[in-house]
């Protein structure tokens, strides 16, 4: 798969950190890039837009991440679900992963990690 | 690394009074270090030498490089060192201070030779030994106006201290903490900590101290107060107080919980227990960091 085909979910209650996000991962070449502002907003979203990857943010209001991610994981068991927190403790790593996160990305941002992680999955290399 | 703590070395002696101190900060950035200042600093002169050139400068246009080679003060080589050097700020502090009239060349001299006796500072530490260090020069401060320090909020102020100077700058001072139970914000952002160490943390900013920290914390120059500049200043004490949280989780096995980040615009914030008022002050203004325990 391409990069400008894939679409991209950004849930984060900061417009600051989707702002950050979005302009790393459109630096990709992805566009399709779609922003909720809370857990519920992301699935809901998840819900009706199918994205190929999920960035999600722990700590939010109304419905946290983790919530997110279970409700993500009933829709689609094959959902690819990556973590972005600064909250990167271990037992906050182990719940997300299983709950069905595929990574976790630590605050503050790494571009070289997204990259890894967005070549890894659309084009088959890091 | 200690830098920081000069400028409140300075208030304890009662060398200096806060709004010299202050002023001295707010102008750091528009003023270059003057290489004498730098000379004495570096051992390389002393004041009675230092006054001497610049006695001499008011009646010779030269450089003041110059004039020391000649009068056999400093070697070229001490000179070019001297221009490459990269200048402290406590030093640009305290040269501040010298132009203001608020302390005299000898007794900024002095005042960094006790400073740094007095705190055992030394080149050789090991990063550990620093943050040892850094965690006594912090608990110091709060004794001046809080006792019984919570270990935890040592460990949190500590990581503060480390994360301003890697997010924001290191070119900061902390005044000394206050207590208070009210306060009223301006542009404010709060989150709470739930758990074994529960507290509420507060960053508050004037309009134009929000635009300049933001502009630094996300390497973009915001003009204006929007809500960019508001989501900066809840990003900071977020990664901030997340970082504590894993922090504490590796060293402590605890696992705190946090509550998303709140923005408070203009608001009168009050406190049945006293809350610890900490300002910082940068050279484009104050950050003010509040604790409810």
């Amino acid at each position: 798969m391409k990069l400008e085909d894939v679409k991209i979910l950004i849930g984060d209650d900061s417009i600051l950190a989707r702002k950050q996000l979005k302009d790393v991962v459109s630096n990709f070449g992805i566009s399709n890039i779609l922003e909720a502002s809370n857990g519920q907003e992301a699935i809901d979203m998840y819900k009706e837009h199918t994205p190929d990857m999920v960035f999600l943010d722990i700590v939010m209001p109304v419905k946290d991440g983790h919530s997110a991610i279970a409700e993500i994981m009933e829709v689609n068991p094959q959902a690819d679900i990556v973590i972005v927190s600064s909250v990167g403790t271990q037992a906050q790593l182990r719940q997300a992963i299983q709950l069905g996160a595929k990574d976790f990305i630590q605050k503050p941002l790494n571009v070289r990690q997204i990259e890894s992680i967005l070549k890894t999955r659309f084009e088959g290399r890091a | 690394m200690y830098a920081q703590f000069f400028g409140n070395y300075l208030l304890s002696k009662r060398a200096v009074s806060p709004e010299q101190l202050i002023k001295a900060i707010e102008e750091q950035h528009t003023k270059h270090t003057k290489i004498g200042t730098l000379a004495v600093h570096m051992n390389f002169m002393d004041a009675t030498q230092v006054n001497c050139i610049l006695i001499r400068q008011t009646h010779e246009n030269k450089r003041f490089g110059e004039l020391a080679i000649e009068a056999g003060f400093l070697t070229k080589e001490q000179v070019d060192t001297l221009l490459h050097q990269q200048v402290p700020i406590y030093l640009q502090i305290g040269q501040g201070l010298v132009e203001n009239g608020a302390l005299t060349d000898k007794e900024l001299d002095t005042l960094i030779a006790s400073y740094q006796e007095e705190n055992e500072l030394s080149q050789l530490e090991t990063a550990s030994e620093q943050q040892e260090n850094l965690q006594s020069l912090i608990q110091n401060l709060l004794l001046i106006s809080v006792t019984n320090i919570p270990n935890f909020l040592l460990q949190y102020l500590t990581l503060l201290f480390n994360d301003l100077i890697r997010f924001i700058g290191e070119d900061f001072t902390p005044l000394n903490p206050m207590l208070c139970s009210e306060y009223v914000a301006e542009h404010c952002s709060a989150q709470i900590i739930n758990g074994e160490y529960s507290m509420t943390s507060y960053l508050d900013l004037e309009e134009e101290t929000a635009i300049t920290f933001a502009s630094r914390y996300v390497r973009e120059n915001f003009h204006e107060y929007d809500e960019y500049v508001q989501a900066s200043i809840e990003d900071f004490l977020n990664l901030h107080n997340g970082l504590f949280n894993v922090n504490i989780s590796n060293e402590k096995s605890i696992e705190l919980e946090l509550e998303p980040p709140v923005s408070l615009e203009n608001t009168y914030i009050s406190s049945a227990t006293k809350m610890i008022l900490m300002p910082i002050i940068y050279p484009f203004g104050t950050l003010n960091f509040f604790f409810k325990i």
